[in-house]
């Protein structure tokens, strides 16, 4: 940065704007991150867009129509009760998309939150804490979803909260790990030093040094939700009919399997493009970053 | 590899080396050539980024990722070494050529021991096996490790920073090598370590006759080892000579100017150094007689769980003064400082600030008043960790403006520029990342973020000392110009005591969390010492003189005087100026 300042304060977002464009510009390099992403946006665009897609009901029963193979006006064909297969896959996504960002979005948050606190605090609190945590990480998560589920009965909201509690303790070990490289550092001695509040060293000193390491585990851990919620939702346990979802659709209409494949195939093609997309995503911005780092400290 | 090769063991000829950044080259090294004879030391000298050790690299046919050989050759006994495959290669790094690096902590694998590090780096001589254990051993003794066969059996992790130095370097004899490539094998020990491993490789050189390349930044270390010097700058040759020429009667003008800048014993204040390389000694105003104290320690102990880092010290600090706590590592003198800064408190003792502000600094700082807390301030040693990364120069002192002085974000911006200013900044770097700035900049940053609160007390930890010579004394004179015009008191700890006598007031001596000695800087220098100081003093290297198989010099020290007072502990030769004495401390010395 060699032109002249102005004195105004737009050079922190000028070098907020520099960190992005390089991080933008390496994973344009990596083709996995390009396809990874690329398959994000794609379900996320569709999601949105499903009501101008497609103009049939994702619900409404039309018993004339049951069991259509494809054809010009039901392009994967109708289920059981009549319903266009292709139009509950695209509906479909929304319900995936939204439980899963929300469920991931709370398990990153609080595991984010008590991570770096248990890194920073360290003592006594951090042995608890961690021992705890251990207990909870040797149950099998469905198993807890399972009970959860069945205790406070199905529902998006219980199913968040279950899998906030599942996989919380392993987003608490990944952002300890990175917030204890962090916490000895001079610039957080500096801050105790002034005897800020715990908080407030968080959010200033130690968070922004491992938002790359959140946002990589943000990615990992949604595509591990995605799949989590589809499998209970397969089981029983998740959406209720007839709520558009991958998971339930693959349950209802896998008895027709031979003789309707589309039904199947659609929402498992869905289901693991998704996955897929998330998952490499997660690996090409892991590798962006670690590249960044090794340029910075060339 | 052909051993009839007659002529210089090493020839560098024309050597450039370039990395590719975003599709232009960058020269690293520009057209650098040298040659060694067999049995003779080339130091090669040079600031952070003069490519220095990417020459070292080379001479191990190594590149850094991404870099690679422009132009020229590297050739050992003949060969060209990036001539060579892959096979060849490995054939040399385990006969031919030995790296000793800086921190040996680092480059010793933390699950192994270290006997069997040394022993697989006699592997390729296919020895049996009782003969490499008997080999193991006996390079164990030679580089004087104590107690070897159970020291042998320890990991990296047990071992101290000059026994594992010590280690690296029977590992790098272990292969017999033609040539011995020394990166800064020195830097990360303090000075009492750092004598006795150079005195230990120049032992072994001549012993072995040894062929060695040593790549440092200290001048001192350099006249101590080297027959030949190499000056490097951004990458070329500057300089190259005889150590006894180059380091007395330099021709460079950047030579000289980084002669100017080393700190020499002798100096009675801080040096400035103009252009041209001529150093001046600044007078130092002294201290009024009737400054009031603001720091007071009145037999701080401080305790790390079971081992005590502080036993007992009582000091003083004045307003204006600029005290400093002076030992080796371990000695406790960090430990104090930064329980004076608010992050653990003494287990018992107490320490009080006075002056403009009363209150007491035995609690930590969340504990303390905000008053209180402003008033002690710290600078620390690393400037590359002691920024966060992620925020803008601006953002860094605004926070202590905000914090402490409850200003608004507009004020305390105004209050930014006029803090980088006094710091010798251009306010116009406020809105770079600490990235973007060179070393002394991020320390001066560091100083204004200290400043920020309005201190009295500024606590300085070893500051200087992973900045280059020319940056330290820019950075020493600004601590100065602070002092005299804030009338700030310091904390400076260092185990640089040429450092130490440009810039304090008063000296304390450290060993084992005690203090040995304590007094005027004068008094101090010109003895009569506790020989703990005496050894610190004499552990100071000089460029000046060059060059010395032989210990560099004996300070001629007064003696002791004869009992007289009747304190038990300590010994007083008046005007502040005490001893601790011999039997009331700790005397043991133990080896490295």
């Amino acid at each position: 940065m060699s032109e002249p300042n102005h004195g105004t304060p737009s050079t922190p977002s000028r070098t907020a704007a520099h960190t992005v464009s390089r991080t933008v510009r390496t994973l344009r390099r990596s083709r996995t991150a390009c396809v990874g992403l690329g398959l994000v946006a794609l379900h996320l665009a569709v999601a949105v867009l499903a009501p101008l897609l497609t103009s049939a009901s994702p619900t409404a029963n039309v018993p004339d129509e049951a069991l259509l193979g494809p054809s010009g006006d039901h392009w994967l064909g109708t289920d059981a009760l009549g319903r266009d297969v292709l139009t509950r896959v695209v509906y479909g996504g929304q319900y995936a998309l939204t439980v899963s960002f929300a469920a991931t979005t709370c398990a990153i948050a609080l595991g984010t939150v008590l991570g770096c606190a248990t890194a920073l605090k360290g003592g006594r609190l951090d042995g608890l804490l961690m021992r705890v945590l251990d207990a909870v990480l040797a149950i099998p998560p469905i198993l807890a979803l399972l009970v959860v589920v069945t205790v406070l009965g199905a529902g998006p909201a219980v199913i968040v909260l279950a899998v906030t509690l599942v996989y919380t303790p392993q987003v608490v070990r990944v952002v300890r790990a990175a917030a204890l490289g962090v916490a000895p550092l001079d610039y957080v001695t500096a801050a105790r030093a002034r005897g800020e509040r715990t908080l407030s060293i968080l959010l200033r000193e130690v968070l922004p040094n491992i938002v790359h390491v959140v946002a990589v585990e943000f990615a990992m851990r949604a595509s591990w939700v995605v799949l989590l919620i589809s499998s209970l939702s397969f089981l029983g346990f998740g959406a209720d009919p007839p709520t558009p979802d991958w998971g339930l659709m693959i349950s209802e209409n896998r008895t027709a399997m031979v003789v309707l494949p589309w039904a199947t195939l659609a929402p498992i093609i869905a289901l693991a493009t998704l996955v897929v997309g998330l998952n490499l995503s997660a690996d090409g911005l892991s590798r962006a970053w670690s590249v960044d780092r090794t340029e910075e400290a060339s | 590899m052909n051993t009839e090769h007659t002529g210089p063991l090493v020839r560098v000829e024309n050597l450039s080396v370039a990395y590719t950044s975003e599709g232009a080259d960058v020269p690293v090294v520009r057209g650098v050539s040298f040659q060694v004879r067999a049995g003779r030391t080339l130091a090669v000298v040079g600031e952070s980024g003069s490519g220095k050790s990417t020459v070292a690299a080379a001479l191990l046919a190594h590149l850094r990722h991404g870099s690679r050989v422009t132009s020229g050759r590297v050739e050992l006994a003949g060969q060209d070494l990036f001539g060579l495959d892959p096979v060849a290669v490995r054939r040399l790094r385990a006969h031919d050529v030995a790296l000793v690096g800086q921190n040996a902590g680092h480059s010793l694998t933390p699950s192994m021991r270290v006997g069997a590090q040394i022993e697989e780096a006699l592997l390729p001589q296919r020895l049996p096996r009782h003969e490499r254990r008997a080999q193991v051993l006996d390079l164990a003794e030679k580089v004087d490790l104590p107690a070897p066969v159970s020291l042998l059996r320890r990991y990296p992790h047990q071992l101290s920073g000059g026994q594992q130095q010590r280690v690296a370097i029977a590992m790098a004899l272990a292969a017999r090598p033609r040539l011995l490539v020394l990166d800064e094998p020195t830097t990360a020990l303090d000075v009492l370590t750092q004598a006795r491993i150079l005195d230990l490789v120049a032992d072994l050189s001549s012993e072995l006759g040894l062929t060695s390349i040593l790549v440092s930044h200290d001048l001192g270390v350099v006249s101590r080892m080297a027959d030949e010097v190499l000056v490097m700058r951004e990458g070329a040759v500057v300089e190259q000579g005889s150590a006894q020429q180059v380091l007395t009667a330099p021709e460079h003008p950047y030579t000289r100017l980084l002669l100017a800048s080393v700190p020499r014993l002798e100096d009675r204040g801080l040096i400035e150094v103009d252009q041209d390389g001529i150093r001046a000694v600044r007078t130092r105003t002294p201290v009024p007689e009737d400054a009031p104290e603001v720091v007071s320690l009145q037999n701080v102990t401080i305790d790390h769980g079971p081992t005590r880092a502080v036993d007992g010290v009582t000091l003083g600090l004045r307003r204006g003064e600029v005290l400093a706590l002076v030992g080796e590592s371990g000695s406790g003198k960090s430990t104090l400082a930064w329980s004076l800064a608010g992050l653990h408190a003494p287990s018992s003792g107490h320490m009080r600030l006075q002056g403009r502000t009363e209150g007491d600094l035995d609690a930590t700082a969340r504990r303390r008043p905000l008053d209180v807390r402003r008033r002690v301030q710290l600078v620390f040693q690393n400037a590359d960790t002691s920024l966060n990364p992620r925020r803008a120069v601006r953002e860094a002192i605004r926070r202590p403006l905000r914090f402490f002085g409850g200003l608004s974000r507009r004020e305390a911006d105004g209050r930014v520029h006029t803090l980088l200013s006094d710091v010798a900044l251009d306010p116009a770097l406020s809105g770079r990342l600490p990235g973007q700035l060179s070393g002394g900049q991020r320390q001066r940053v560091g100083i204004a973020r200290a400043l920020a609160g309005e201190p009295e007390v500024v606590v300085a930890d070893e500051v200087t000392t992973a900045l280059d010579v020319s940056v330290q004394a820019s950075v020493l004179g600004l601590l100065e110009q602070l002092r005299e015009e804030r009338d700030l008191a310091f904390v400076f700890i260092s185990h640089d005591l040429a450092v130490v006598r440009g810039i304090a007031d008063r000296v304390a001596v450290l060993r084992h969390g005690r203090v040995v000695e304590e007094g005027p800087v004068e008094a101090v220098f010109s003895g009569p010492n506790h020989p703990y100081t005496r050894s610190l003093i004499d552990a100071v290297l000089d460029p000046s003189d060059a060059h010395g198989p032989e210990p560099a010099r004996t300070h001629l020290s007064p003696e002791l005087p004869s009992d007289t007072g009747d304190d038990p502990v300590w010994l007083d030769l008046g005007a502040g100026h005490r001893i601790r004495r011999r039997g009331s401390g700790p005397e043991t010395t133990e080896a490295t």
